[in-house]
């Protein structure tokens, strides 16, 4: 499985502390929350660690942050989690393809 | 974006009989018709004052009344109400005034039956034109003989020739521009003038207005001078070439915030020095520089009205010393709420910026401190911030560590 840190910053608190988090999802509906980080201040900084991510997949994510006066959202960004690629065995006369790689299992000739 | 005025004056009563005066932002002794000008404050930059709140400490009785009307350039508003009969509270939430920079604003008492004798608090509101301005309201006076110094807020005339006794502390960074002038009266006959300057940290700025015989207002739209959280500031009154005659200084100053949620300040500060022993109480907002801390609260209250204050920062003329502390905190109706700062050892200033406290209207509002340790004591300074929450805003950095 894959995974990602996602990061923002709290640009302006409004006034007072913050929660802050992140909405994300390999759809723009972005379903999934992260857990808020509370406290936050104009600057701070805040991420948030994703696992078990669909490898090969396309995450759509923005920054949210919260204060008594409503929950305002940054810009969506995506990022891509990376390929594995699955071991194929590919028969060969001198030797067995298991990924990029070729096991020699006899000398040629 | 409004920035609530406070007033109120707990000390004296003003006259059951006559009309008497005060200053719309702050508030001391009520002063008879002949000196309103004593009481009478600057418009600094354009907008609106609204939503007066008024706060008696004794009902006037069965078919007696108070009328408190807020005055501008020297003639009654609309901006009044009437508290009558076994009232202690009133308002005029209906009524705006509009005011323009140099208007001149106060604020008069009118008895009427002769009703029973009350303390008098009071608050309004300033709504800018001009998005994230506010309001600096001052009064002082200045002295033909000597340079002298007058608080760059306050709410009546004197001054001094002590420049450290008349400082105020800002508590956030900004801009200070807008400086308006009205005299009493001419400085004199020409040549005579005044000279008047804004100085941060005892130098000056180019933010300066002479006003020559027989001129008797003047104005600097010219110049901005950019502050930082920390710096003090105050108006430096020179005499210029031997003026016939001393005058009551009218002021205004427009203070613009960095940070959207800062409408207003609230500035405090005391010459005397705080007691070592003692928990003391004072004003949120004092309105000149010779006034001191008290050991009761009753008599320091100015009234709130619906607003946030955050952002509270002290500054101590001498460090408390190794191992003392003064600590500072805001009260609301007699009761300590989360804003406070505390100063140990060798430091001399602390702020709080992580709390905020929400004022409703008709809320009494001073501020509290209390020594430890027998602490080193000298002048002392205050400010914190009128806020106006707004929802935050937030930016979505590139993800990092994709795997």
């Amino acid at each position: 499985m894959s995974q990602a840190t996602l990061n923002g910053i709290l640009t302006d608190d409004g006034g007072e502390a913050c929660s802050c988090y992140f909405e994300y999802g390999d759809t723009l509906a972005m379903v999934d929350t992260t857990t808020p980080t509370i406290g936050l201040r104009t600057g701070d900084t805040f991420s948030a660690t994703l696992l078990g991510l669909v490898p090969g997949t396309t995450y759509y994510y923005r920054a949210a942050a919260t204060n008594s006066m409503g929950t305002r959202f940054g810009t969506v960004l995506t990022f891509t989690t990376l390929h594995v690629t699955p071991p194929v065995e590919i028969p060969s006369p001198y030797g067995v393809m298991i990924g990029d790689e070729i096991i020699c299992l006899m000398e040629a000739g | 974006m409004t920035q609530a005025l406070f007033g109120g004056y707990g000390f004296a009563n003003p006259s059951t009989v006559n009309a008497s005066y005060n200053a719309v932002s702050s508030g001391g002794g009520w002063t008879a018709g002949a000196l309103e000008y004593t009481r009478t404050q600057l418009v600094a930059t354009p907008g609106t004052i609204s939503r007066l709140l008024v706060k008696l400490s004794s009902a006037p009785g069965l078919g007696k009344s108070y009328t408190i009307t807020v005055r501008k350039n020297g003639v009654d508003t609309g901006l009044t109400c009437i508290i009558s009969g076994a009232e202690t509270i009133g308002s005029d939430i209906v009524n705006t005034i509009p005011v323009v920079a140099g208007d001149r604003l106060s604020l008069k008492q009118t008895p009427n039956g002769g009703p029973a004798a009350t303390h008098i608090y009071w608050s309004t509101v300033f709504e800018p034109t001009m998005l994230g301005e506010s309001l600096l309201l001052g009064v002082g006076a200045g002295d033909k003989l000597v340079d002298n110094y007058i608080r760059a807020s306050g709410a009546y005339g004197i001054s001094t020739i002590t420049e450290t006794s008349t400082w105020q502390v800002l508590p956030v960074a900004g801009t200070i521009k807008s400086l308006f002038i009205r005299l009493s009266q001419s400085p004199g006959v020409l040549p005579d003038g005044y000279r008047f300057t804004l100085r941060v940290n005892g130098v000056s700025t180019s933010l300066t207005c002479t006003i020559t015989a027989p001129a008797t207002t003047g104005s600097n739209t010219i110049d901005a001078i950019v502050v930082s959280a920390g710096d003090c500031i105050d108006i430096f009154v020179e005499p210029l070439n031997l003026p016939a005659n001393n005058v009551t200084v009218q002021m205004g100053l427009a203070f613009v915030p960095d940070g959207a949620h800062v409408v207003g300040l609230v500035l405090g500060s005391e010459r005397f020095g705080l007691s070592a022993i003692d928990t003391e109480y004072n004003a949120l907002l004092t309105p000149n520089y010779n006034w001191s801390w008290g050991v009761t609260e009753a008599g320091f209250e100015i009234l709130g009205q619906t607003c946030k204050l955050s952002g509270l920062y002290i500054l101590l003329e001498n460090a408390p010393g190794i191992g003392k502390s003064f600590t500072f905190t805001l009260r609301v109706n007699g009761v300590s709420v989360p804003l406070s700062v505390t100063i140990s050892n060798m430091n001399t200033t602390g702020s709080d910026f992580g709390h905020q406290v929400s004022i409703s209207d008709n809320d009494f509002v001073t501020i509290m401190c209390v020594p430890s340790g027998n602490p080193a004591v000298g002048r002392d300074y205050w400010g914190c911030v009128i806020s106006e929450l707004i929802a935050p805003s937030v930016t979505t950095l590139q993800a990092t560590e994709v795997t």
